[in-house]
């Protein structure tokens, strides 16, 4: 099979046995697997709402899946972008409410600036440890999140806090000064961005020389370092990068999407963004549809189980399975050690 | 009891289920396997349990169901990533979120909008001597499970260190190739030790269904497989490090509640972070000495010997 | 022929045009045919979400409205909840969470569907925003009565989730009833974690550290977390004399039928019936978009009569301070915030135990 053939083989046929494991598993449990199909055919692919909301759903994620693809460049796992997302949502928040007076482009600009900045040092230390000390990232990044949830909880319970309302929430920002939508849809600027970005990230990662040489780095290390490139220097940039991205998801939260931090919100956009990864076979460029195709899971699992009696965990589930599947196709080479690049762009 | 002595034997009752789930995380990372799937493994060892315990009212069936969910689970971990060199992470990635899924569908799907509780019923066997001031309960006020934890955590680390089983184990993380050409089946003892060990993540999510808490609510592990994982790694593999960093982890977090009794005012946010922060240090002071074996995570290619 | 297809266009045009002005046009009298609820936790956790659940699903059996439930719909922007349950037809959307507080008025606003909003005055609109208050506090300062009464180590807890309006309302009502009944009795106070709703290990040893700190007597409120507090008493009751049995008090939801009832001392109650069918009741008169709250007076929320037997004296003294509160002899605190309520703790007399 030809490299292009099996990537888009390999993913659709995944995507085939999960829903076969899902229709089997309904007709399984009592449930009418034909009923289910339909009800996802007619909320969610039919209606415009479906579609619309599908691609709401899809921001996020897709940068999510991004930071988690820029880690994997140069071989390392990102399994702390839920809190990098929170560190991102609360600088955001923080700053808003101060450039009140700003002319909204302005806002936007700054608030992301500082937020992503926010990202990348919730990130820098699982970084340094990792090109310095050699350390698995993997633990310091899910120990991170947890901090940053307590830490997150704490600001929006304490000194964020809008005190006008009686539940925890920080100052919202007015509907209006909010990012517009595309058109009259609910899909935001933010989710056009994160497309645009994906989009410069593909050329970068073509067409410059960092860009190229990462993907060196992410393969192997060791011969990385015997050309002479700064292999530390690689790891702790595109991890601090990665975490800057995934604010990014933070920063659509508090600009678009509610345009506050409310005390007991906890983004869960790691696991997912793997399974988009992997989906995507780690091509950048084909993060979009499989971002969009966990975004439409992610709308049936809100919609579908008051249509059909089903528990919302049942989606979930079978996004697990589907990474199950993705992880069996997915062979690894010996030399390519911890690497999880296989093949990018 | 007073509160001190509450506080040292809630701390040691939660220790278990983490302690059982991050040895046998180590198991698994002595052969070279990282399963990241943990906490999937221990919500389906915490449901099966509760539903055998719940039927049968036997907490032995239990114990034995939630071990034996773990050890399905870990057999075909250990087939996908060390016969058939599937990515561990991936795979690992996906069994947490199917478990997380799975376990919430199915409780649903079984007992519908009720929210039953077990009796409780497990025995203590030497509590009468738990009269001991400060020690006396969290040394021998608990169940008898504890006391079996503790013992199966003493056994595993002999066996690591003594047996031949144990250095094979060893040596199958840290040079495959080397192992493999001294006449070891390095894909058999992995798949082994992936058994062997999530039946001990499936057992610890059992002793938190059944013998901590005595119910299953899905989600109802909150991180705890995470921190498995983690501790795994910080406690070097090594079975009686990682039981005293799980205590130490358990300790932390019974603080919480009694720090809220004194006088003073900390916010309970802080008061979650503590433990958090604690592995986080731990690993910035033991930097290089985080340990982990030379293939961790790497799928084992025979012919592709280096 | 020519007339009947300007006649059909014009009918195509209606058809386009006609939704939208009768949407904008909130306060017009709307028959509500079919009323949706959205909960953030699980519909059977015997607490908040199921109480919430409960009352709309057997208020649409007696009004003849159909209902849709959104269960598990978490803390995450619910707007494409919201959406399909306006497609679907809904005349009327309860967002059962304070934390669902700013998205639904926005939602109201920009699709002219009306929404009921929980702890958010600021946000009543005429014709699209109701708000449903909930003042618990009178309610669990009985309690807190009872408690004190009923206690003989002379310590009583209060074992919290975490720490939002509607607990920290109870927390303080609890509190003052117990100190004004016997200002000797120690009041505990533990929160289990932020959004702890579900962390029932550590619901568990929260209640077993208040229970070991000297508390015969647990206000206990979680949700799903409040199984943990249960299972906690039973099994130091299992182990104790009878005279030594620590005793529940639970909230929002009716666990008198249920393993709990051996040693359920009351419940603090809510009904959402009254509230809601007054929204459903405003909304087809058109004058939807008011506070309704519910309280001890309008029996929103209410004392469980105990499940487990209680001395005639102490249902006489809580009964008099009931009659007490409802003609304002006693004034209840009423206090939403976690610092406020800190303090307010804080000031409390020092108890004996």
């Amino acid at each position: 099979m030809g490299h292009l053939t099996r990537d888009i083989a390999v993913p659709l046929l995944a995507v085939l046995g999960a829903a076969l494991i899902g229709v089997s598993l309904l007709a399984a449990t009592g449930h009418d697997p034909l009923a289910v199909g339909e009800a996802f055919g007619r909320r969610v692919l039919l209606r415009g709402a479906g579609i619309e909301e599908s691609a709401v759903a899809m921001g996020p994620l897709l940068i999510a899946a991004l930071a988690a693809w820029i880690a994997a460049r140069v071989g390392l796992w990102n399994i702390g972008i839920d809190g990098q997302v929170i560190a991102g949502a609360i600088a955001a928040a923080t700053l808003a409410p101060f450039l009140d007076t700003w002319p909204r482009e302005s806002m936007w600009v700054a608030v992301t600036v500082v937020a992503i900045v926010a990202g990348a040092l919730w990130a820098l230390l699982p970084a340094l440890l990792r090109a310095h000390a050699g350390i698995n990232e993997i633990v310091t990044t899910i120990m991170m999140t947890y901090v940053a949830f307590s830490l997150g909880s704490w600001l929006v319970e304490g000194p964020l806090r809008d005190e006008a309302l009686v539940t925890p929430v920080t100052v919202a920002i007015d509907v209006g000064r909010r990012l517009p939508r595309v058109f009259d849809t609910r899909i935001h600027l933010g989710v056009a961005a994160a497309v645009v970005i994906v989009l410069l990230t593909a050329a970068a990662a073509r067409w410059t020389s960092p860009g190229i040489l990462s993907r060196l780095v992410g393969e192997s290390a060791p011969a990385a370092h015997r050309l002479g490139l700064p292999v530390e220097r690689y790891v702790v940039v595109a991890f601090l990068v990665s975490g800057g991205v995934a604010a990014l998801a933070g920063v659509a939260e508090v600009l678009a999407t509610r345009g506050a931090v409310q005390g007991d919100w906890r983004p869960v956009l790691t696991l997912p963004a793997f399974a988009a990864l992997f989906l995507a076979r780690q091509n950048v460029l084909a993060l979009l549809p499989a971002a969009f195709l966990l975004g439409m899971l992610a709308y049936a699992s809100t919609v579908l189980p008051r249509a059909t009696d089903l528990a919302p965990d049942f989606f979930p589930m079978l996004e697990g399975v589907l990474l199950i599947l993705l992880a069996v196709e997915r062979w690894q080479r010996p030399e390519r050690a911890q690497a999880p690049a296989e093949r990018s762009i | 009891m007073n509160v001190l002595e509450t506080l040292l034997q809630a701390s040691v009752l939660a220790a278990v289920p983490l302690m059982l789930a991050a040895v046998g995380e180590a198991i698994g990372q002595r052969s070279g396997l990282l399963n990241l799937g943990v906490e999937g493994v221990m919500l389906a060892g915490a449901l099966v349990a509760f539903i055998a315990v719940e039927t049968s009212g036997s907490f032995l069936a239990g114990l034995a169901a939630g071990a034996l969910v773990g050890a399905v689970v870990g057999l075909l971990f250990g087939v996908a990533s060390a016969r058939m060199a599937a990515s561990q992470i991936v795979l690992g990635l996906g069994i947490a979120l199917a478990g997380q899924g799975a376990t919430g569908f199915f409780f649903r799907e079984r007992y519908g909008l009720t929210q039953p509780l077990l009796e409780p019923g497990m025995s203590r066997p030497i509590s009468d001597l738990s009269e001991v001031a400060v020690v006396g309960p969290a040394l021998f006020g608990h169940k008898w499970f504890v006391y079996a934890a503790w013992a199966g955590v003493f056994l595993i680390a002999a066996t690591l260190r003594f047996t031949r089983a144990g250095l094979l184990l060893t040596a199958t993380g840290d040079a495959p190739f080397a192992t493999e050409a001294a006449g070891v089946d390095v894909t058999r003892v992995r798949v082994a030790a992936a058994t062997a060990g999530q039946a001990l993540a499936g057992l610890g999510g059992a002793a938190l269904s059944i013998v901590e808490v005595g119910f299953f609510a899905p989600g109802m592990t909150v991180g705890i497989g995470f921190i498995a994982i983690a501790l795994a790694m910080v406690g070097r593999q090594d079975p009686l490090r990682i039981a005293l960093l799980a205590l130490a982890f358990g300790v932390l977090r019974g603080l919480g509640p009694a720090i809220q009794l004194t006088e003073w005012r900390v916010r309970v946010e802080f008061l979650d972070m503590i433990p958090y922060i604690g592995v986080l240090v731990l690993v910035v002071v033991l930097g290089r000495r985080v340990r982990l074996p030379a293939a961790l995570g790497v799928a084992y290619h025979r012919e592709a010997r280096p | 022929m020519m007339r009947r297809r300007a006649s059909l266009i014009l009918l195509i045009l209606v058809g386009l045009v006609g939704p939208w002005p009768l949407g904008l046009a909130p306060a017009a009298q709307t028959e509500v045919d079919r009323a949706a609820i959205v909960t953030p936790g699980s519909r059977s956790n015997e607490g908040w979400d199921q109480q919430g659940v409960d009352a709309l699903v057997a208020i649409g059996e007696e009004r003849g409205i159909e209902v849709d439930v959104v269960e598990n719909a978490g803390y995450d922007d619910i707007t494409p909840i919201l959406r399909d349950l306006a497609a679907d037809g809904a005349d009327l959307i309860i967002c059962h969470a304070s934390g669902y507080q700013t998205v639904c008025p926005e939602f109201a606003e920009r699709e002219g569907v009306p929404v009921v909003v929980t702890e958010n005055p600021e946000a009543v609109t005429e014709g699209l925003v109701s708000d449903v208050e909930t003042e618990a506090q009178e309610v669990a300062y009985l309690a807190g009565v009872m408690a004190a009464l009923e206690t003989s180590t002379g310590t009583v807890a209060v074992v919290a989730s975490g720490e939002p309006p509607t607990w920290n309302y109870m927390t303080a009502g609890f509190a003052a009833g117990a100190k004004d009944t016997d200002p000797s009795v120690e009041v505990l106070y533990s929160v289990i974690g932020e959004a702890a709703y579900d962390d029932a290990p550590n619901a568990r040893r929260t209640t077993e550290t208040v229970i070991a700190a000297g508390a015969d007597v647990i206000f206990g409120m979680g949700d799903g977390a409040s199984f943990g507090m249960i299972q906690a008493i039973r099994e130091h009751n299992a182990a104790v004399s009878q005279d030594e049995e620590v005793r529940f008090i639970d909230v929002i939801g009716d666990k008198s039928d249920s393993d709990v009832a051996d040693f359920l001392l009351t419940s603090v109650l809510f009904d959402y019936t009254g509230a809601y069918n007054t929204f459903i009741d405003n909304l087809e008169s058109g004058d939807f978009g008011s506070i309704y709250t519910m309280d001890l007076e309008n029996e929103g929320v209410w004392l469980l009569e105990p499940p487990i037997e209680v001395s005639e004296e102490t249902i006489e003294q809580v009964e008099a301070a009931e009659q007490a509160i409802l003609e304002g002899e006693i004034d209840v605190p009423a206090i939403a915030e976690a610092d406020e309520l800190a303090d307010f703790l804080e000031d409390l007399p020092e108890g004996d135990a």
